[in-house]
């Protein structure tokens, strides 16, 4: 009884560990992805010229609806301005 | 019985029969009673509070746009001026709303040190304005000197009456010059070069009070309780905070990977790793954050804003997307024959539609499962960023027409700011085109989620061969769909009948000065939440077979095919007129 809960407790730690050891790996990763992988896909020759363009401008590409970017608001008012004759 | 039960937890559920009291206690209902109350108070805040002489300023502008309209052929520098004085005309920059903006703000932009997503030191402000100032001084001077030569330019065309052809285009090219050069001034090189000190710790700690008491009402109601409820928000918040502000590092956010995507991963990489533990499990209260938000988010679709660039966008649109959708649909089901339903219209309207917005209000209208809301947001984020860097360069690179390149990028590609990113690599035009076509496919997610919560309850979550009776539909029907509904109705007719004022006031008022930041809060908690109590072998098996990205990929080239061939017909065959204004 006694060794069965000790392996119990041990088995429990180790999955404890392991649960750590994934979550720091996760992080890792993401680490890697942010630090090292997406900055040099930014330098290949296709990619390069869009992402200046989304630097320059000062776009939040993130946004997933219309009122969190304020671009939107400027591109409705100069076409229902250009339009407003028609 | 135990699967049954497990299942149910997994999905926004309603049951077949009617009871007064679930208006206090369902979710559905106090999304509606907390969705209304903000927006209230945004109403109560905003409304008596214009910017001095808005009314005057608005009309002069207006008179000015037709004074020009009417004496030359192209926007002149005056009507120029005029429309960029309307659009810097907003309720939220009064100091009202901007301490509002102040106490909702998200963590910020940052490079290489996390800490400044949330706090910078006057001296590290100082040092980052003397570093930028060079730079911003030349794209100053740029600017400046190009409206001098737009000014000479429009002064010799002005001296002909507008009657000489290589004039007005050496006077056009000339104002285009200098509107790209003021474009530049105003972008990131301005940002850096008045960035102002900051402490946000203290706010989001205020905010964080705030919506603990804030969802603590309801909580204290439905089965929750108020106390459960507030022992694990805090964790739930910082996960969202932890995620916003990886989603704002430069690169993700170039690459727009934002906030949402990372409060998943991180709850998923939390649950699947170290586990959730129970104090925190009745903080995770998805449906009710995310239907809180769809309430505020109807608010933010208005009708009225669906004829701003003519019938030839309403088709484009609002005729290709639905037909999209549901051929889509229709594949997944007839074809690739897709166990999940849910999954099947979630992908497809997140496809079709508008990105990870779409495919909130249809997972909540259908009852998706979290696993599934998390596929269909993990793809769209995925192939925008692929479609935001492919489909301009291609469109560039064979020389396509700035108002069928924006039209085609506006229709296709999912998130607003990856297509306002790809359609400013077109110039101005084309920018304001994507960003319109955007914004009215937006508008359609109302009348989708609608039609699906209809179609759900009358012919998907009944027995084949059943007829279901009308009271069966409202019994089953997502009760919180009235309140996107009407929230959506009640503030497009406010937009409408206060005229140009309603954009300075409503729009850029109440809406994205007060129920909008919220409504983002509410959503990033969503998906912490989401993150937090979903696992990858539930996941894993909604992939089997790699059917998601398939029908993705299938409904994205049809999508494709037919918004170009849309736009065109539209832009270039039935409507060149509003081509040629948009290009003047």
């Amino acid at each position: 009884m006694h060794a069965q809960k000790e392996y119990q407790g041990s088995h429990r730690g180790h999955g404890k560990l392991k649960g750590w050891i994934g979550l720091a790996a996760g992080v890792a990763l993401v680490w890697v992805m942010a630090s090292i992988v997406l900055p040099w896909g930014q330098t290949l020759p296709h990619i390069r010229p869009v992402m200046e363009a989304i630097a320059d401008s000062n776009v939040d590409t993130g946004t997933y609806w219309y009122s969190q970017c304020e671009n939107t608001a400027v591109a409705q008012m100069h076409i229902r301005n250009t339009l407003r004759n028609q | 019985m135990a699967e049954a039960s497990k299942q149910d937890s997994d999905i926004v559920v309603d049951r077949g029969k009617w009871e007064w009291s679930e208006l206090w206690k369902k979710e559905d209902w106090w999304a509606i009673w907390l969705g209304f109350a903000i927006l209230v108070v945004g109403l109560v805040i905003f409304l008596p509070r214009p910017p001095a002489d808005m009314h005057e300023k608005l009309a002069k502008a207006e008179a000015t746009m037709a004074a020009e309209d009417a004496r030359a052929p192209f926007h002149t520098i005056e009507w120029h001026s005029a429309n960029d004085a309307m659009s810097g005309l907003r309720a939220r920059s009064e100091p009202h709303g901007r301490t509002i903006a102040k106490w909702l703000e998200m963590p910020g932009r940052w490079t290489s040190s996390p800490m400044e997503s949330f706090y910078l030191s006057e001296s590290a402000a100082a040092e980052r304005r003397a570093k930028a100032e060079p730079a911003f001084k030349e794209a100053q001077e740029a600017a400046k000197g190009a409206l001098e030569r737009a000014k000479q330019a429009q002064e010799l065309a002005a001296e002909e009456a507008f009657r000489n052809e290589d004039l007005n285009e050496q006077a056009e090219a000339a104002i285009r010059e200098w509107r790209q050069a003021r474009e530049k001034e105003r972008g990131s090189l301005r940002t850096r070069a008045t960035v102002q000190a900051y402490n946000k710790i203290p706010y989001m700690i205020g905010i964080m009070i705030i919506f603990m008491l804030f969802f603590s009402i309801g909580a204290r109601f439905m089965d929750i309780g108020s106390a459960n409820l507030m022992k694990g928000f805090w964790f739930v918040f910082l996960l969202a905070v932890v995620a916003e502000m990886i989603g704002q590092q430069s690169t993700m956010r170039e690459y727009g990977f934002g906030g949402l995507i990372w409060a998943i991963l991180g709850g998923m990489l939390i649950s699947n790793t170290v586990g959730v533990p129970n104090f925190l499990k009745p903080a995770l209260q998805t449906e009710y954050y995310i239907k809180t938000g769809l309430v505020l988010l109807g608010a933010e679709i208005l009708f009225s804003k669906i004829m701003l660039i003519g019938q030839a966008g309403v088709v484009v649109a609002w005729v290709v997307t639905p037909t999209v959708l549901i051929l889509t649909y229709i594949f997944g089901q007839r074809v690739l024959k897709m166990e999940s339903k849910t999954l099947n219209i979630t992908v497809s309207a997140d496809m079709s539609v508008c990105g990870v917005s779409a495919a909130i209000a249809t997972a909540a209208a259908c009852r998706a499962k979290k696993e599934e809301l998390t596929i269909a947001v993990g793809m769209s984020m995925l192939f925008t960023a692929i479609m935001m860097i492919a489909l301009p360069t291609f469109i560039v690179s064979v020389g396509m027409h700035p108002v069928l390149g924006g039209a085609w990028i506006g229709g296709t590609i999912d998130s607003t700011g990856a297509v306002v990113a790809a359609g400013a690599f077109l110039g101005e035009v084309g920018m304001f085109v994507a960003a319109t076509v955007k914004m009215i496919q937006n508008i359609l997610i109302g009348v989708i989620a609608f039609g699906v919560a209809v179609y759900w309850c009358a012919r998907v979550d009944c027995t084949p061969g059943q007829q279901v009776s009308k009271m069966e539909i409202w019994y089953r029907f997502p009760k919180f769909v009235l309140g996107f509904i009407a929230a959506s109705i009640i503030f497009s007719w406010m937009l409408v009948s206060m005229g140009s004022a309603g954009d300075v006031m409503i729009d850029q008022g109440v809406l994205r000065g007060f129920s909008r930041p919220i409504r983002e809060w509410f959503f990033i908690l969503a998906f912490a939440s989401i993150g937090l109590s979903s696992n990858f072998r539930e996941m894993a098996h909604h992939f089997k077979g790699g059917k998601p990205v398939i029908l993705y990929v299938c409904g994205q080239t049809l999508n494709l095919i037919l918004t170009l061939l849309v736009a065109y017909l539209m832009y270039f065959v039935v409507f060149p007129h509003v081509t040629e204004s948009l290009m003047g």
